[in-house]
């Protein structure tokens, strides 16, 4: 009797909801693709970390000379200019040209002679050319980037110089030059290939997030935590005669409340899975891919729609009645969406704001999107529904308004 | 007496509602409580429909303890003085968590549904029903499983003659099939077709014959 009781209430609920979700979905969209749109215009869709599209620089060098051969093949296998930038031979015609379609950031020209004056006082300095006049960001970092590659191609020349003469010194009887190749070979192996001696780990923002990862979690927690404010008709217009009714006849306030929270969990399952796959799709347009671990939709739309409603049922318990709801739940959303990270990361924070976030249900929502564990969610929403229901049983029983 | 509370005793913290109110009442017997705002006639209500839990007293049924027992689920039935519906869905939707599909196409047929005129408006969304139909379908959703009492707290309030009458066909009608009715209420008809009234005052119950002297009604409820 109670069972049949429980499933009729929830489907009777669930059609209720029915009547707001499509709207609430619409909005949803909306919503996604405005904050997109309006991302884009603002930062021009700059990609991610993890999917960054290499800057091209053309390199313009008489491929005759071997100096400047084995400076750009150092150029490429650098590590770090390796994963950022891709260096392409090429005339210098060619380079102008890919600068002016925009093929190209910059090209680096080294003059035929610039090896052989390197050390005279009359050097034919490399030029590092980039359509950009202006004095943004970007150019002050091609600048840099340009001083640092002179540099390096100016070091690895003077360690071949070097090791050529400790040839010559120590063993006068050999051919210094004989072996030439292979000490090449070697430099660029053992001390410029450096990623073969280390591996890279970055100490993510959340879990092991890279910094675009966060903050696709972190935007798409926050929109379906503000989705929750649309809800508000559901939990306003709850007879609460009828919860007394069904307390008195079969449903006791603890199973009440279980009934309109899988159906208000429902909700935000659908609605998080829409928003996570509609902020992938319109990534992967801006050709910005998320990281394998925020692919598995269903997962974190679980626990997202977990935390929040679970959150929710316990907030519309307290102040059932707009606006008082409403400023309540916007409050809540806002100060937990920002204490668990989804504006800036944990990481920006003073120590105590940092664990305080971290022991937060958003803050323990938002951790599994990083690969964290769902038991800190599950523990939450059992606890949230459980004074809930404490609540609603108390209220039903003490007959306190 | 086949319906006897006995001292029963609800306070809210420190403030005492009631205080000890005992009555009785025989099958087929309507019992209209009046009594001032906030005299605690719903409270009283609700400790009888175990909603709320008195802090003393009993609730007998042909000798038998109902206050904590599970035949009170099956026995007794009550009719808030809001409304218990869900407001976005039909009639015939806020009817399905009471009764089973069979049930309601029975009742619906010749059954209490069919008293009530509950056909009229099965379609029809709950926001968009009249007082007299919220009232009515209310009542139906309470009775469901056909109970020997009924519990209602101003049932009649708001509402025209001619839904007040129907109404006051339907209790009539579970009277005569051996059924109690306690009802709070304020209206004057209503204590004139009840077999029976009572008044609440000083957290107690009295019994309270109307002569028609209104004024005299007015003096005792402490209205004037």
């Amino acid at each position: 009797m109670v069972m049949r009781m429980l499933l009729i209430y929830i489907i009777l609920q669930s059609k209720r909801l029915l009547s707001l979700l499509p709207r609430l979905l619409i909005g949803t969209v909306a919503v996604v693709i405005a904050g997109a749109l309006a991302a884009g215009l603002v930062s021009g869709v700059r990609a991610g970390d993890e999917s960054r599209v290499k800057t091209r620089i053309g390199v313009v060098y008489d491929e005759g000379d071997s100096y400047a051969r084995a400076g750009v093949g150092a150029l490429r296998h650098f590590d770090s200019s390796r994963n950022e930038a891709e260096f392409i031979a090429m005339d210098e015609a060619q380079a102008k040209a890919g600068l002016i379609d925009g093929s190209l950031t910059a090209y680096l020209y080294i003059p035929g002679d610039f090896f052989t004056t390197m050390y005279s006082d009359d050097i034919n300095p490399m030029r590092f050319v980039t359509l950009s006049g202006s004095a943004g960001l970007d150019t002050r970092l091609l600048t840099e980037m340009a001083e640092s590659i002179v540099r390096l191609m100016a070091e690895t020349q003077a360690a071949e110089y070097g090791a050529v003469e400790y040839a010559r010194e120590n063993f006068p009887d050999s051919n210094p030059y004989e072996g030439y190749d292979d000490l090449i070979d070697r430099y660029f192996a053992a001390v410029l290939d450096r990623d073969k001696l280390y591996s890279v780990e970055i100490i993510g923002y959340n879990g092991n997030l890279s910094f675009a990862g966060h903050f696709f979690a972190g935007i798409t927690f926050m929109l379906s935590a503000f989705w929750g404010i649309g809800l508000s008709p559901f939990f306003s217009r709850r007879s609460r005669e009828l919860g007394n009714m069904l307390s008195v006849r079969a449903l006791p306030a603890p199973l009440q409340v279980a009934g309109e929270a899988t159906v208000i969990f429902a909700a935000h399952f659908i609605n998080a899975v829409l928003v996570l796959a509609l902020g992938k799709a319109l990534l992967d347009l801006a050709g910005v891919t998320i990281p394998d671990k925020l692919n598995n939709f269903a997962a974190v739309a679980a626990l997202t729609a977990l935390c929040l409603s679970s959150t929710e049922m316990l907030i519309f318990e307290l102040v059932p009645l707009p606006p008082a709801s409403l400023m309540a739940h916007f409050i809540n959303t806002a100060a937990q969406c920002f204490t668990a990270g989804c504006v800036y990361p944990r990481s920006f924070f003073p120590e105590p704001l940092r664990t305080i976030g971290a022991l937060m249900p958003f803050g323990a929502a938002i951790d599994c999107y990083g690969g964290g564990s769902a038991l800190a969610v599950t523990i939450w929403a059992i606890l949230l529904l459980c004074l809930t229901g404490g609540i609603r049983l108390a209220r039903q029983r003490g007959g306190v308004s | 007496m086949t319906a006897e509370i006995k001292g029963i005793e609800k306070s809210y913290g420190k403030k005492s509602v009631l205080r000890g109110v005992s009555f009785s009442a025989e099958r087929g017997d309507a019992v209209a409580i009046i009594g001032g705002n906030g005299r605690g006639k719903s409270t009283l209500l609700k400790c009888l429909a175990g909603i709320l839990r008195p802090d003393a007293g009993s609730f007998m049924w042909e000798g038998a303890e109902l206050l904590r027992s599970r035949e009170l689920k099956s026995l007794v039935s009550y009719v808030p003085q809001g409304t218990p519906l869900i407001e976005e869905l039909s009639a015939r939707d806020n009817l399905r968590l009471w009764y089973s599909r069979g049930e309601m196409e029975l009742s619906l047929e010749k059954g209490l549904l069919r008293d009530l005129g509950i056909g009229e408006f099965l379609k029809t969304r709950a926001s968009r029903l009249s007082i007299g139909m919220r009232k009515r379908l209310t009542i139906a959703c309470a009775i469901a499983r056909d109970p020997q009492i009924i519990l209602l707290d101003e049932p009649t309030a708001s509402l025209d003659i001619a839904a007040r009458e129907r109404l006051w066909q339907f209790f009539d009608a579970h009277c005569a099939r051996g059924g109690v009715m306690i009802l709070v209420t304020h209206e004057l008809r209503d204590i004139e077709r009840s077999s029976k009234t009572l008044i609440l005052r000083n957290g107690l119950a009295e019994e309270y014959n109307f002569s028609g002297d209104y004024t005299a009604l007015a003096e005792a409820m402490e209205w004037s």
